[in-house]
């Protein structure tokens, strides 16, 4: 897959919208509770998502990205974690507040989640027809017919030939890409503003892949749906996104239009993820070509999380984090590089 | 040669042994059961001795007395002291459950260990033969057996210890193919040891952990077990002091004087408790995947 | 997975399990000294009386021609005579069963109606305060002595509060419903003697209570652990994702894959059943068969010993059978090939 930034992909209304996001993440700090002590997980973390945009969200695994994406929709198992500071608001919700029926409202409706397993997303015992109308009918006051009408029409728009005859069908009679089309579309049941895909495509092979991302790109567009996408492929992110966050050990060190990020990046720790190419990142894996191991996260890091794998990293870098910084292109890293050379 | 015997002889050196202390201490299960089980072990073990009283002796005077500091547990028809006719029947209870179950893991054990080393025709033979047994409900056959043997607390021990046999004979069996897999037992061959040396120097040891939990978990079962033959008649025979037949002696007389077979009762319970919690926790400690599962 | 293969692998097993049941308690019962001849005549009779009695029972015959008459009787539907009532066995069984049957039934159906929201409960808050009374509450129930638990309960709801009935299937003065299965709260229900129905039921709630009991930890248990595991699948994490309630993904998404593989642990625990019946009958003065195995035992009624069991382990057989059956049915996973 290439890396460049492929133009005809993107219509040309892509890009912010409106001015109110609909996913916003400011200065998330988030932890696990562990046997004396706690797993830093997420560190002062700012994400903003507006309406129909597209956008990335990348790093290695335990880079904190699939917490992320829980804890945007409150998955995350209750007592086993605990916010330290920071706001999250999905569509003008206070995540981090709100209560079981106001958590059950805008799941599946306004905002949605797409998981990395099509093969064990779905209910075994239960076919995928009553799957579907399940969840339409949680978010609508519809009947059990109109609903199957509209579970069928979101198959179709997801490419699904005979939409009829997998509505009698159980999940595990279908091929995986199958499954995760039929993720998809009820991803797209009840009309969401932002979709949250964690790895959507990992299990699948790469020309399914690419099929599955392109119908869900598709999908969101028409619809105007924000999407975020989780992903360790820059493959993916170039050629999907219109913006992305490069995740390391659970600090957002980059942030940009996909473009601007992946042809001029700032931050050490993405370049060495574009050195590495693509292929390089297998799932559940550091980076090979990165020397050294991603840092212990229960442990205090005073200084910048990369430095112990950063080839140009300074005093200051293992002192004191660095801040986020602008450049001119709207891109925003967060590294003492330049200071250091001044020094 | 002496080399390479001494490499297979690692199998002895269990890793995990060091830490298990540690680990048991961290059980609130395991823990309770212990201390349950010490309480159990004074009772009937110690505490006899130093009341030298008599489980068997009558005092027509005070019969069916209710508890009371001199009797704590209250008197029975005959005036004899319910409690440390409790503390002696306890002896009798519990010697037969490890009994049992000793006699049981042992003889399952080696059949299973031996049908495993063989496997072939012998094997295929003696697990449909076991296949047969475990298919009948244990229980109801257990009770059959003691039937047929006749009365007495040797032939419900026989009964019970025959149709647990079975239990172990499998598990033994799929342990022992598991070792077999990991290539002791052909290094073994090899160097022209035979199967007893087979079983004892190499499967015996690797099989210890499940049969032990096992075993454990067996006893309380065997408690119940010999207290509901005894209970309708097939095991223990009056005047021993055994807690099932205590339970059923009293049944004449529960709705006056509840204390005849309620104290023996709660014997059971406590002791069948331990025992059950003990096995739970040391299942928990040796199969880390099965932890806070059951 | 065939149904027709499973079914007739099952019933060739069936029939060597009743080939060896009958065996084993065969050989044994014979093996031991004691002659049942003697038993039979009495011990006043003469030698000639016990002779012939000897003859005529064919126990002068060698064992292998006794046990080829055992089986051969079997096959008919013959086990043999019961020593103490004078009738045959298998009519004795036929007669007794009903009662037990629905004892059995009302102990399970209470102990799943206990047992299954106690073990969901215990897996959704799991090491949560209902987690742990449930575990300890299930280590306590597989612990106890059912004939114990009889007569504490005996002594208390009967004895004590006079609440319930201690023995019997009716009070005296009530007629048994027309036979139609001769479970008497089914019986009087379909003929439309509610009065009787409820004395019936009223008869059933301590034995049931006791028998159940047991079984209530065995299946909070079961339940909990596969609900635990059902808790960590991902179709919950997307039925959470759609908004659906947390009721809803608990008990209409992962409870029913939970309770398919408990189904099995159900059929075993019918055969510990059909043992606490034996216990729990003759504290409740329960005219079922284990009431009349107990009597048969202390009665030294050898072939109605036998016969108890060869039908207890052939009906225990079937009711796996049947619960595998069932499982297929439930689980569309497993499907039919060929």
């Amino acid at each position: 897959m290439k890396l460049q930034p492929s133009a005809q992909n993107r219509p040309a209304t892509a890009g912010p919208m409106s001015t109110t996001p609909v996913l916003s993440i400011r200065g998330l700090s988030l932890e696990f509770p562990v046997w004396q002590g706690a797993l830093h997980a997420l560190e002062d973390v700012t994400i903003e998502i507006n309406a129909g945009e597209i956008v990335g969200i990348v790093g290695e695994s335990g880079c904190g990205k699939s917490v992320t994406a829980m804890a945007t929709m409150r998955l995350l198992p209750e007592a086993a974690y605990k916010v330290t500071s920071g706001a999250l608001s999905l569509l003008g919700h206070d995540m981090l507040a709100a209560t079981e029926t106001e958590l059950r409202h805008i799941r599946g409706s306004g905002a949605a989640m797409i998981f990395q397993e099509p093969l064990t997303a779905l209910n075994p015992t239960r076919r995928i027809g009553t799957l579907m109308t399940e969840v339409i009918r949680a978010h609508r006051k519809i009947g059990k017919k109109e609903a199957q009408a509209h579970a069928v029409k979101l198959l179709k728009s997801m490419r699904i030939a005979d939409a009829e005859a997998v509505m009698n069908r159980y999940s595990f009679e279908l091929s995986g890409g199958m499954r995760q089309r039929i993720v998809i579309a009820l991803a797209f049941a009840n009309d969401p503003k932002i979709v949250i895909a964690d790895e959507p495509t990992t299990a699948l092979d790469v020309t399914v892949q690419r099929q599955v991302l392109t119908l869900l790109q598709n999908r969101a567009r028409d619809v105007g749906a924000a999407v975020m996408l989780i992903t360790h492929d820059l493959g993916v992110v170039s050629e999907y996104t219109d913006r992305v966050y490069v995740m390391y050990a659970g600090k957002v060190v980059e942030t940009g239009p996909t473009a601007s990020v992946l042809t001029k990046p700032c931050h050490p720790y993405t370049h060495a993820l574009l050195a590495a190419g693509p292929d390089q990142v297998a799932p559940g894996e550091a980076l090979a070509s990165i020397p050294g191991t991603l840092p212990d996260l229960r442990e205090d890091i005073p200084g910048c999380r990369f430095a112990d794998r950063c080839a140009y990293a300074q005093g200051l870098c293992r002192t004191t984090p660095p801040p986020m910084r602008q450049d001119a292109g709207g891109q925003s890293y967060a590294c003492w590089i330049e200071e250091e050379a001044q020094a | 040669m002496m080399a390479a015997m001494s490499q297979y002889l690692t199998v002895f050196k269990n890793p995990a042994f060091g830490r298990t202390w540690a680990r048991v201490r961290q059980s609130p299960v395991t823990v309770t059961g212990l201390v349950m089980l010490v309480v159990v072990v004074i009772l009937v073990g110690l505490l006899p001795f130093f009341l030298g009283t008599d489980p068997n002796a009558i005092n027509l005077r005070a019969r069916l007395s209710t508890p009371s500091w001199q009797h704590p547990f209250g008197t029975d028809e005959v005036g004899r002291d319910i409690f440390s006719r409790v503390m002696h029947g306890g002896r009798i209870s519990i010697g037969v459950a490890l009994f049992v179950v000793a006699v049981s893991a042992t003889i399952g054990t080696l059949i299973g260990g031996l049908s495993g080393i063989f496997g072939g025709k012998v094997d295929t033979l003696i697990m449909r033969l076991m296949d047969i047994v475990l298919a009948v409900p244990s229980l109801v056959l257990t009770m059959a057996l003691a039937a047929a043997l006749g009365p007495s607390l040797w032939n419900a021990m026989v009964a019970i210890t025959l149709v647990r046999i079975p239990t172990y004979v499998r598990l033994a069996r799929g342990q022992t193919l598991v070792v077999r897999e990991a290539g002791y037992i052909m290094a073994s061959r090899v160097f022209g040891a035979r199967s007893g040396q087979l079983l004892g120097l190499h499967v015996v040891p690797n099989i210890m952990s499940p049969i032990l939990v096992q075993a454990t978990l067996d006893i309380g079962a065997v408690i119940l077990m010999v207290a509901g033959l005894s209970f309708i008649g097939l095991g223990a025979q009056p005047p021993a002091a055994e807690w099932g037949a205590m339970v059923s002696a009293g049944r004449g007389y529960i709705l006056n004087q509840w204390w005849y077979s309620a104290f023996p009762g709660v014997a059971i319970l406590f002791t069948s408790i331990a025992f059950n919690l003990l096995g739970d926790g040391i299942r928990d400690l040796t199969d880390p995947r099965q932890k806070g599962r059951s | 997975m065939n149904i027709l293969v499973v079914l007739r692998r099952r019933l060739m097993f069936l029939v060597l399990v009743i080939f060896g049941v009958s065996l084993i308690t065969f050989t044994i019962s014979h093996m031991i000294p004691g002659d049942p001849a003697r038993l039979l005549a009495g011990d006043r009779a003469s030698d000639e009386l016990v002779a012939q009695m000897r003859e005529n029972l064919g126990l002068d015959q060698p064992l292998y021609v006794q046990y080829g008459r055992y089986i051969a009787g079997l096959v008919q539907g013959d086990l043999g005579t019961s020593i103490r009532t004078g009738r045959p066995v298998l009519e004795d069984i036929v007669a007794y069963f009903p009662a037990t049957l629905e004892l059995v039934i009302v102990a399970l159906i209470f102990s799943i109606l206990v047992g299954v929201p106690l073990g969901v409960a215990s897996a959704v808050w799991r090491n949560g305060i209902i987690d742990q009374l449930a575990r300890t509450f299930a280590a306590i129930g597989i612990s106890t002595p059912a004939f114990w638990l009889g007569l504490l309960l005996l002594v208390a709801f009967y004895g004590r509060l006079g609440w319930f009935p201690g023995s019997g299937r009716l009070d005296a003065g009530i007629a048994p419903p027309p036979t139609i299965t001769g479970m008497y709260v089914f019986d009087s229900l379909v003929t439309g003697q509610f009065k009787t129905m409820i004395n019936a039921i009223w008869h059933l709630v301590l034995p049931a209570l006791c028998l159940g009991f047991v079984h209530v930890g065995v299946i909070a248990r079961q339940i909990r652990s596969a609900m635990l595991d059902q808790l960590s699948e991902d179709y919950v994490r997307t039925a959470r994702a759609s908004g659906l309630s947390k009721a809803r993904v608990i008990l209409i998404h992962a409870l029913p894959n939970a309770a398919i593989p408990s189904v099995t642990v159900l059929g075993l625990a019918f055969g510990d059943l059909l043992y606490g019946a034996v216990l729990t009958e003759t504290i409740f003065a329960w005219p079922g068969m284990g009431a009349y195995v107990v009597n048969s035992i202390q009665a030294l009624d050898f072939p109605a010993v036998m016969g108890f069991t060869v039908i207890v382990s052939m009906a225990y057989v079937l009711v796996n059978l049947a619960v595998d059956l069932a499982y297929i049915a439930l689980d569309p996973r497993i499907k039919e090939v060929g």
